[in-house]
């Protein structure tokens, strides 16, 4: 008789314990499905940002190409880091491709200093308007995107999530995206050309 | 002289409290108090005529074409934790992250930022008028309020933008602002005929309490009183984890007139920055 309850209690405590992890798991498993979606959301915000960019930058060419003379490496240099833009396929490649297109762009940026008459069109200070406002939105999403991607990882990692993240296949994300390297050191000015 | 230190202790106290207040103008993004209306003027540059002219405005942009515009001034932009000084770009986000300007839901917020120190201004659009209020189209309205503010005539500059703001957005909306000839509004109708609906009359009040009491009572004398204290907690606790809507009175600006407080708009950065 004595027996019985004790493997009742035994088996009460396993069913307890059984409910608390599943309904953890439960739990857990869902907050990942939705923070990992909202990664994807931020990236998918950049995405857009960075279509966007890559088709003002024929506008950006013609109208500078009207007033200056470009040399043809400059624009083929532009040309391929765009091209590399368009056919990149994961964020990183998206994100690392972008920058190069940024490397591309700055010796176009750089000419227009020296011509003033470029400098007071209507016309071209919109684009820029529209570049500039671009580009800082690609900067805001890159936080955004960053902070998604954090959140992510910290609550993947966190016990007892970390177990369960385990069994249900959810990986810390890698893409934690630092602003490019390139922004850290000044771009060189070759003032000779 | 107890008695005395004592007393001395709360006006050291009381001068630390206001002191800060005083010399700190919210350089820091986390620093900045609430919005009190439309036109935060921190750095002190607006005379009261302005303010009050910017106000009706907004109030009518507000109330008519359901766009919050809102015009900020500070003296600098101080490091936040972070320790590098902000760029007003990213003075901007921050500050629309905390106030969201704009409603909820439709995102039809701008942000009017002047900063002394460094000279700049930046003009942020929220989500729902990007569509109108184009990066181009800022920046023509930056630029025409550049020369303004670079003779420090921030009575005319500011005004020049947030009227020309108003304009596009009162044109899109399909609503006559009704500006005069020198393009300020008049005074905000307010909506005094739905207030008697808002108001409730004593005999009511009267009414309520007395259930009240007599709910309270019985729930005591049944010892149910911790009922009471479960609904309590869970309204709480729901509202705590609704979350993310922002301070402020939301959708409820509406009938009354005046500031309302921002709703729970969202920029992604867009808009366009200058220096003068």
């Amino acid at each position: 008789m004595k027996a019985l309850w004790v493997v009742l209690g035994v088996l009460g405590l396993v069913v307890l314990v059984a409910l608390f992890a599943g309904g953890s798991y439960v739990s857990a498993r869902n907050q990942m499905v939705q923070k990992d979606q909202d990664v994807q959301n931020a990236f998918s915000n950049i995405d857009v940002d960075l279509q966007r960019r890559a088709d003002l930058i024929p506008n950006l060419v013609a109208t500078v190409k009207g007033y200056a003379n470009v040399e043809e490496t400059i624009l083929t240099n532009i040309a391929n880091a765009r091209a590399g833009l368009m056919t990149a396929q994961t964020p990183n490649e998206k994100l690392a491709a972008n920058d190069r297109l940024n490397v591309a762009l700055l010796p176009l940026m750089r000419m227009q200093e020296n011509y003033p008459q470029l400098k007071s069109n209507d016309q071209f200070m919109r684009l820029e308007d529209e570049l500039a406002g671009t580009e800082n939105r690609i900067a805001v999403a890159r936080t955004r995107y960053n902070a998604a991607i954090e959140d992510y990882n910290v609550f993947i990692q966190q016990f007892p999530n970390s177990i369960w993240a385990g069994i249900a296949g959810y990986h810390p994300k890698t893409g934690y995206y630092a602003a490019d390297t390139g922004s850290k050191n000044a771009p060189k000015v070759d003032f000779s050309k | 002289m107890g008695p005395m230190l004592r007393g001395l202790r709360w006006v050291l106290f009381a001068i630390l409290l206001v002191v800060p207040a005083g010399v700190v103008r919210g350089v820091t993004v986390a620093a900045l108090p609430a919005p009190t209306g439309y036109v935060n003027d921190f750095a002190g540059v607006l005379s009261a005529e302005t303010r009050q002219n910017l106000e009706d405005l907004c109030t009518r942009v507000d109330q008519q074409a359901r766009a919050q515009i809102a015009v900020v001034t500070v003296k600098s932009m101080d490091p936040d934790k972070s320790g590098a000084a902000p760029s007003i770009e990213e003075f901007a986000t921050a500050l629309e992250d905390k106030w969201k300007v704009g409603k909820k839901g439709t995102d039809r917020g701008v942000l009017v930022i002047v900063s002394l120190n460094p000279r700049k201004y930046r003009i942020e659009v929220g989500y729902g008028l990007e569509g109108l209020l184009n990066d181009a189209k800022v920046g023509d309205i930056g630029r025409d309020m550049q020369p303004y503010l670079h003779t420090d005539d921030y009575n005319h500059g500011i005004p020049i933008a947030v009227r020309e703001l108003a304009q596009d957005i009162a044109a899109d909306a399909g609503v006559n602002l009704g500006l005069d000839a020198n393009g300020a509004a008049p005074a905000p109708q307010y909506h005094y005929e739905n207030q008697p609906q808002a108001q409730i009359s004593p005999i009511a009040v009267f009414v309520i309490a007395g259930i009240v009491v007599v709910v309270i009572g019985v729930l005591i004398r049944t010892g149910h009183i911790g009922l009471l204290f479960f609904l309590l907690f869970n309204l709480l606790g729901g509202g705590g984890r609704g979350g993310g809507g922002g301070f402020g009175g939301g959708g409820d600006g509406e009938g009354g007139g005046g500031f309302g407080g921002f709703g729970g708009g969202s920029s992604g950065g867009g808009g366009a920055s200058g220096d003068f």
